[in-house]
């Protein structure tokens, strides 16, 4: 799955309110659409503005059969970062981090 | 939008296992580490092999939103006796007819620095003044919204400050020179409007 088709899963998936988020202990600073600090509907904004050059994907780590893709998109004056895979068992695209970036 | 239930079952990404992983939903109790904020009766996704929550469902995210915007904690800081005296002058020159507590100015202050980047800049430019420096032997410790510490945190990196401690400092080095020393007469007037809603 490339890019176009990662962000129109994705925009479906916030425009629905249909998609999970990673489990992990610091939501509240790596995670904001987790902890509700940004809507969807800003994360789904910001993800249209995205481009091509502002993504990447690869293989997870430490299970390859997921596909992990990365956005770095550019949203009031701020450069964030996205990261999402979508899960084929539960159907749902599940976004691992979203935030503003701190390097790129 | 699709609801999860407890006990169903599906399986995905384990971010402890980093493998696929057969998962329950269950309703557990969330635990977000610095700040500590704990979350319970949240419904997740949890790992059959290791017990740890593997995925969020988006319906419980408003649940985990409400619970970190309400949390507060305890900032604590060690600074030098006189910046402790500016506090309470701050608090004491802002009085009209009940004067507001000290943790309310500093509340206000944090706010202040977190939403305006020049204000971050300022106070990092506080760093070299004499009126910071001092034996750090007064602990100040005040609740403050959850939130609040977070938003310091990356407020003070996005500046290059390096402690909670040198926020606090430099803020209250900032206040002494803006609000008594009365340079900026808009910061002093908005914290006294602000003040007289909160306290």
């Amino acid at each position: 799955m490339g890019f176009g088709d990662a962000r129109a899963g994705l925009v479906e998936a916030l425009r629905d309110e249909e998609f999970g988020a990673w489990g992990r202990a610091d939501a509240h600073r790596k995670n904001w659409l987790e902890s509700r600090r940004i809507s969807a509907e800003e994360v789904r904004a910001m993800l249209l503005r995205c481009n091509g050059r502002e993504h990447r994907e690869s293989a997870h780590h430490g299970d390859a059969s997921f596909l992990v893709h990365e956005f770095f998109p550019e949203w009031n004056g701020e450069r964030w970062y996205v990261k999402a895979f979508f899960d084929t068992a539960t159907s749902v695209w599940v976004f691992m981090s979203v935030h503003p970036s701190e390097g790129r | 939008m699709k609801i999860w239930k407890e006990g169903e079952a599906s399986s995905t990404l384990c971010p402890n296992c980093e493998r696929r992983r057969a998962v329950v939903f269950q309703r557990r109790t969330v635990e977000l580490k610095d700040p500590d904020i704990s979350i319970p009766d949240v419904l997740a996704a949890v790992c059959s092999e290791c017990d740890t929550i593997a995925l969020i469902p988006a319906q419980s995210t408003p649940r985990l939103g409400m619970a970190v915007k309400q949390a507060t904690v305890t900032l604590n800081a060690r600074i030098p006796g006189h910046l402790e005296d500016v506090l309470l002058l701050l608090a004491k020159t802002l009085a009209s007819t009940s004067p507001p507590s000290a943790p309310a100015v500093l509340r206000f202050l944090l706010s202040e620095f977190v939403s305006n980047p020049l204000v971050a800049k300022r106070v990092k430019e506080r760093a070299g003044d004499e009126l910071v420096n001092g034996r750090a032997d007064h602990e100040l410790s005040v609740r403050i919204p959850a939130l609040l510490l977070i938003e310091m945190d990356e407020a003070a990196a996005k500046v290059g400050i390096p402690s909670r401690t040198a926020v606090v400092k430099g803020l209250l080095a900032l206040a002494k020179e803006d609000i008594l020393d009365g340079r900026d007469e808009v910061l002093g007037n908005t914290m006294r409007r602000v003040l007289a809603a909160v306290t």
